[in-house]
């Protein structure tokens, strides 16, 4: 698992790219607020699998990216990102020790730390933000981590990704 | 460190705005290409709606849209008498003419995900006579106003944001006030409407033309519901918008004569 190979970035760039699409796939407009943070779970779990390939650089990156796309502040959301995956990076051996249940809330807590600071700025900008948009994505995000696990570890042992 | 420097982005993005315009404007069209791909389920839905109809189902469609033609065009010859008495009358009055809008069609190819804010994306641009402040209706009343403009697409706040307002007046006696967005996007605000005030529930509110942004006339919200509390100095007047805010997908951009710059 700790090996990577180069041609492996394709992959893992693709998932980025899908879940950039997914994060501004239009939802009904009143239904916005339950939206999975599904860029942020992914670059949790690619840092978990890649520690030495990706890491806070990408992180700030991948969070101008979804800036860019998103029509947000630039910065805003690579500052929550960049936060997250350096808490994340902390973290990491014991994230990998813990079980399903305990990664459900860890995440949870990783999740809802990136969108206290998504709102922290957004709320600097005078906008009113409910406590349900911090709450709501992280829960269903933390709900989401297993599938992703699951799927993603399957996923990458047919493509024979970083072995 | 990287945190320091999306700080440093954050308040550059936020305060320097315009001399990062050019670099900005780039990078948007590399974001068009995501609503591009968000888009295409919907055209493809739209193209199976179009390609995939049983011939009853369109006779019967063409049999009420040609109704629907003709009672258009009853009403449509009263209103050209009503439009040149009216013009007269203006004449008389010596008063400014009305104008007629001009209106450019577009479709809706996104919505902010951020729920703090209502910004709706539309698929026309600088490149189409797009400009920041122009007034965008459906058909059922006004929506908002452009806030950013990029070559092929721009963002549009809807009247219902939390930092929006505009000028409207009561249609039935011409009372004016100003209808501010709550963020909830069934919900406008009236601010300080007085209690003695001639409003009931039903009235409808029209653009005032105030604040030289958005055209005379064009209906805004409906009054549901009025509050008059003695402790306060104002009474509470909730409106709810006539425009399908979270339904309209063909819109239309309005050009109304003057251009006005710069954000609300």
């Amino acid at each position: 698992m700790e090996g990577s190979k180069v041609g492996n970035s394709w992959f893992i760039g693709f998932s980025f790219l899908s879940a950039l699409v997914l994060m501004v796939y239009p939802l009904p407009i009143d239904w916005r607020w339950l939206r999975p943070e599904l860029l942020c779970l992914l670059a949790i779990y690619w840092v978990l699998r890649f520690p030495q390939l990706l890491g806070v650089g990408m992180a700030f990156l991948l969070g101008l990216v979804q800036d860019i796309v998103q029509g947000s502040l630039l910065g805003q959301h690579a500052l929550a990102l960049v936060v997250t995956i350096y808490i994340t990076q902390l973290t990491i051996h014991r994230l990998r020790t813990y079980g399903t249940l305990q990664q459900v809330m860890w995440v949870f807590l990783l999740v809802f730390m990136h969108e206290l600071f998504l709102y922290w700025v957004s709320m600097l900008l005078g906008r009113e933000a409910l406590f349900s948009y911090f709450w709501a994505p992280a829960l269903i995000s933390a709900l989401l981590w297993p599938l992703l696990c699951h799927g993603l570890d399957k996923l990458c042992w047919v493509l024979r990704v970083g072995v | 460190m990287l945190a320091l420097i999306a700080v440093a982005l954050i308040i550059a993005s936020r305060f320097f705005s315009p001399s990062m315009q050019p670099v900005k404007d780039k990078l948007d069209g590399f974001a068009l290409g995501f609503y591009w791909i968000t888009d295409l389920p919907n055209r493809f839905n739209n193209w199976l709606d179009d390609s995939l109809v049983s011939r009853e189902e369109l006779l019967e469609e063409n049999r009420s849209l040609k109704g629907e033609r003709l009672i258009l065009q009853r009403k449509l010859q009263q209103y050209a008498t009503l439009a040149a008495d009216n013009a007269r009358l203006r004449q008389l009055m010596n008063s400014a003419e009305l104008v007629q809008d001009r209106v450019l069609i577009a479709e809706l190819i996104g919505v902010s995900p951020d729920p703090t804010e209502q910004v709706v994306v539309v698929n026309k641009g600088s490149e189409h006579g797009v400009f920041v402040g122009q007034p965008l209706l459906d058909a059922y009343g006004l929506m908002g106003q452009v806030i950013e403009v990029n070559p092929y697409f721009s963002r549009v706040l809807l009247i219902t944001d939390a930092s929006h307002a505009l000028s409207v007046q009561i249609n039935r006696n011409g009372v004016r006030a100003v209808a501010e967005g709550s963020g909830d996007l069934y919900e406008l605000k009236l601010r300080h409407v007085s209690n003695t005030i001639d409003v009931k529930v039903g009235d409808l509110l029209v653009s005032s033309g105030l604040g030289q942004r958005f055209p005379v006339g064009y209906p805004v919200a409906e009054v549901v519901s009025i509050l008059h509390d003695p402790g306060r100095a104002f009474a509470t007047v909730i409106a709810r918008p006539k425009a399908q805010l979270n339904r309209s997908r063909h819109v239309l951009l309005a050009f109304s004569g003057q251009r006005n710059e710069g954000r609300p």
